[in-house]
């Protein structure tokens, strides 16, 4: 029995096959923004990455024909969302360092006793999973953010299933540390 | 940390799109509809292989009847170095043409 989040997606494909232009915009509405942190996960630039996830959902579009409603669609879609990523990845040798996006896009500065605001702790969580390597960050999300499990991750990324233990276990870390080394006791903020 | 912060933590760090963006794609999906799809017989790839083909034979042809001495089409006199230049240009040339049509024909669909 397929749950009520497969049907819906289902029927949205349907319709997006009966040539519902509308159906597929709510389709894009509704897996967009957890797509966009998946390709951030890997791109590191937020601008590149909406080109990269653009280039996604045109590729979804012509490919929707193809999709077999055997899984969920968001399972078939985050198998995209990574394999085109990666391969922007490669693309782009000179590809937008960390230390450059830290420098331009994130100039936080909190003060001891400050409380942190709901999109303050935001950027702080973006900032220290920018600071991970693409693929710990991509195996948190897909664990912690998509609620996947391993094997599910497995077949999303094609990593072997003692690669994605290792990448949660360092990702954690790497995360935690991250994270207090910018907040320091503030961490507690998150929380 | 504990795995059941780590997890709530995570679960703030969806980054939302930029406002216009659902608009920006279907634009771009309109845009690509529109662009007429070419026929596959007449595509770049196909055309070059036929004519990179058509040119073989046509040259094999060439050096075989003259090697033969066929006096019916008497091409025998014909030097074979100047035939081999004149056909080796006329590919290279139709070698270019082919690549800024296809080139012209890109950059129109981008």
């Amino acid at each position: 029995m397929k749950s009520n989040k497969y049907t819906e997606d289902y029927e949205l494909i349907r319709r997006c096959g009966e040539g519902d232009t509308s159906a597929f915009r709510q389709l894009v509405y509704k897996h967009k923004d957890v797509s966009l942190s998946l390709v951030l996960s890997i791109i590191k630039d937020k601008v590149i990455a909406e080109d990269v996830l653009q280039e996604v959902f045109i590729k979804v579009y012509h490919k929707l024909h193809t999709f077999k409603f055997k899984s969920s669609f968001s399972t078939w879609l985050y198998r995209i969302v990574v394999n085109t990523s990666y391969n922007e990845l490669k693309k782009r040798k000179d590809h937008v360092r960390i230390d450059h996006i830290e420098e331009h896009t994130f100039s936080l500065s909190i003060e001891a006793g400050d409380r942190l605001g709901m999109q303050d702790q935001k950027k702080y969580i973006d900032l220290a999973l920018l600071k991970l390597n693409e693929d710990e960050a991509l195996i948190l999300r897909l664990f912690y953010l998509c609620e996947l499990s391993i094997k599910e991750i497995e077949g999303i990324t094609s990593f072997k299933q003692s690669k994605i233990k290792v990448g949660l276990h360092r990702g954690r870390e790497n995360l935690s540390f991250h994270l207090r080394q910018l907040l320091g006791e503030d961490i507690d903020q998150l929380l | 940390m504990k795995e059941d912060q780590i997890k709530k933590i995570i679960q703030k760090s969806t980054v939302e799109t930029s406002d216009d963006f659902i608009n920006t794609l279907m634009q771009r999906i309109e845009a690509e509809e529109k662009v007429k799809p070419t026929s596959v017989w007449w595509s770049f790839r196909t055309i070059l292989i036929l004519c990179s083909l058509l040119t073989m034979i046509i040259t094999l042809g060439v050096f075989r009847f003259s090697t033969m001495g066929m006096e019916i089409l008497n091409i025998g006199g014909i030097p074979k170095t100047p035939v081999f230049i004149l056909v080796t240009v006329l590919l290279l040339c139709l070698l270019n043409h082919l690549i800024r049509v296809s080139e012209n024909q890109n950059s129109v669909s981008q």
